[in-house]
């Protein structure tokens, strides 16, 4: 018997890898040659079309953890799926929160002259990776299984708490990071620039939702295996 | 009795217990007091005698103190207790989980105030506070100092929690706990600089912002802790 089924879920969501990268290259077409160089910028700008999708992933992945922990708590028949979804979708809240960092730091360099400023956009963006790097190490320190889950559905929710604080922080506090450009009304931002906008932050969530699925397959293994290992040794 | 008035008196007793345990062990709060000493004494020598004297390093300073003494604090918050086996003992009991964090909370927000008191008296001293800036500081320290204990004695509370069965506690609760409650350090340290007669202009938002945040993060966080308290406690 084999230790860990065939999950078909994962069968149909990685079909959508293929059109995700289509997506993603068509995306990533109309940013780099379909539009034309910012005024002020020039072509540094065309990071943005990468950076927004990250950031906007990140800060999808770091809420669908905390639903995934809430539902969990509410619904004990789901409780290990749940934290397994939680961990996969925290597990990418990482990667997205890391690469916003990197994308938001390379735009800065020549646009703003440094790599990092204390602006409050950055802090609380660092704040909420720095969050998600605490929930793998609290998960690997914790040896409990039902201890471990318990600890990182709560780390979850409280990661999410921030989310909004940095969704805001533009808003709340004087930054040096510009405020939300889609978002407010009377937007200086060309429909053009818009809909490349769009294109790339559609594709880059497709992409997630297959690195999710992936990614979930993969914890589930991972604790099937921890499971198998240790009732070998109980033996 | 009715539900509530359990509740008050559930919380009243861990209160008191907390309270009293600390009264048995006087060195663990003379111990935190030295431990709050020696940082004061270590600021001057890490950022030179002459750039303390700086309004905005001094305030800074005091409430980084206040920082790495709340962190040490609420490390040790159910240690008394987990040392004594006095924590199943109050797991067994009938009494609510959030009765027990609320009243934990309460305690160690006295404790950190009681801790407070002295170490304000050390800083007026070795950092020379001119009269002035104590004068303005008068009104509002005591409610800075509450609303800043109460969100990061929550944090820490729900954290000790969350971390009470890890193996690598002491590099836990840090890493979690700082990122966490870098808001409530940043509205105290904006707050206690904006009082600041020398200060001519701070960077950043208006007071009454920084205020909503010292107020918030305290409400966030103890509704989680209510919410969650059922799974933070379990034996």
């Amino acid at each position: 018997m084999s230790l860990v089924h065939r999950d078909t879920s994962f069968s149909l969501w990685s079909k959508l890898l293929f059109p995700a990268v289509i997506v993603q290259l068509i995306g990533w077409y109309l940013g780099l040659f379909w539009i034309g160089a910012d005024k002020d910028q020039g072509d540094v700008f065309r990071i943005m079309f990468v950076h927004v999708p990250v950031a906007w992933c990140a800060f999808l992945w770091i809420l669908c953890a905390a639903a995934f922990a809430i539902l969990g708590f509410m619904k004990k028949s789901l409780f290990e799926k749940m934290d397994q979804s939680a961990h996969a979708a925290i597990d990418l809240g990482t990667v997205f929160g890391a690469l916003a960092l990197a994308t938001g730091s390379i735009w800065g360099r020549p646009t703003w002259g440094v790599w990092w400023d204390w602006d409050p956009r950055l802090t609380t963006t660092l704040v909420m990776f720095l969050i998600c790097c605490a929930y793998h190490v609290l998960r690997s320190f914790t040896p409990d299984v039902q201890a471990r889950r318990n600890a990182g559905q709560i780390v979850a929710i409280l990661a999410a708490v921030n989310v909004p604080v940095v969704y805001f922080s533009v808003n709340i506090w004087r930054s040096l990071h510009q405020p939300q450009t889609f978002v407010r009304k009377g937007s200086s931002a060309s429909s053009d620039i818009g809909t490349v906008l769009l294109v790339n932050t559609a594709a880059m969530v497709i992409l997630s939702v297959v690195l999710f699925n992936l990614r979930r397959t993969a914890v589930a293994t991972e604790e099937a295996l921890e499971a198998a290992r240790e009732g070998k040794q109980q033996i | 009795m009715s539900v509530a008035q359990i509740w008050q008196k559930n919380c009243r007793l861990v209160f008191e217990y907390s309270v009293r345990t600390l009264l048995l062990r006087k060195a663990s709060w003379a111990g935190t007091l030295a431990f709050a000493a020696c940082l004061a004494i270590l600021f001057p020598f890490a950022f030179g005698t002459e750039l303390i004297q700086k309004a905005e390093i001094r305030h800074g300073a005091f409430w980084a103190i206040n920082e790495f003494v709340v962190a040490l604090s609420v490390a040790r918050l159910f240690s008394v207790e987990s040392e004594g086996g006095m924590l199943e003992y109050f797991l067994s009991t009938q009494a609510h989980r959030s009765a027990l964090l609320f009243g934990k909370i309460f305690y160690i927000v006295l404790y950190l105030l009681s801790v407070q008191v002295p170490l304000l008296l050390m800083w007026v001293v070795f950092y020379n506070v001119p009269g002035s800036v104590v004068a303005s500081l008068g009104t509002r320290i005591v409610p800075l100092l509450l609303l800043f204990n109460l969100g990061t004695g929550t944090i820490g509370a729900l954290l000790a929690c969350v971390t009470a069965r890890s193996t690598a506690r002491d590099i836990l609760m840090p890493l979690l706990f700082y990122p966490l409650q870098m808001s409530v350090l940043l509205a105290a340290v904006s707050l206690a600089t904006l009082s600041d007669p020398n200060v001519v202009m701070l960077a950043g938002t208006s007071e009454q912002s920084w205020w909503t945040v010292m107020l918030g993060v305290p409400v966030v966080f103890l509704a989680l802790g209510v919410l969650l308290s059922d799974v933070l406690f379990q034996e």
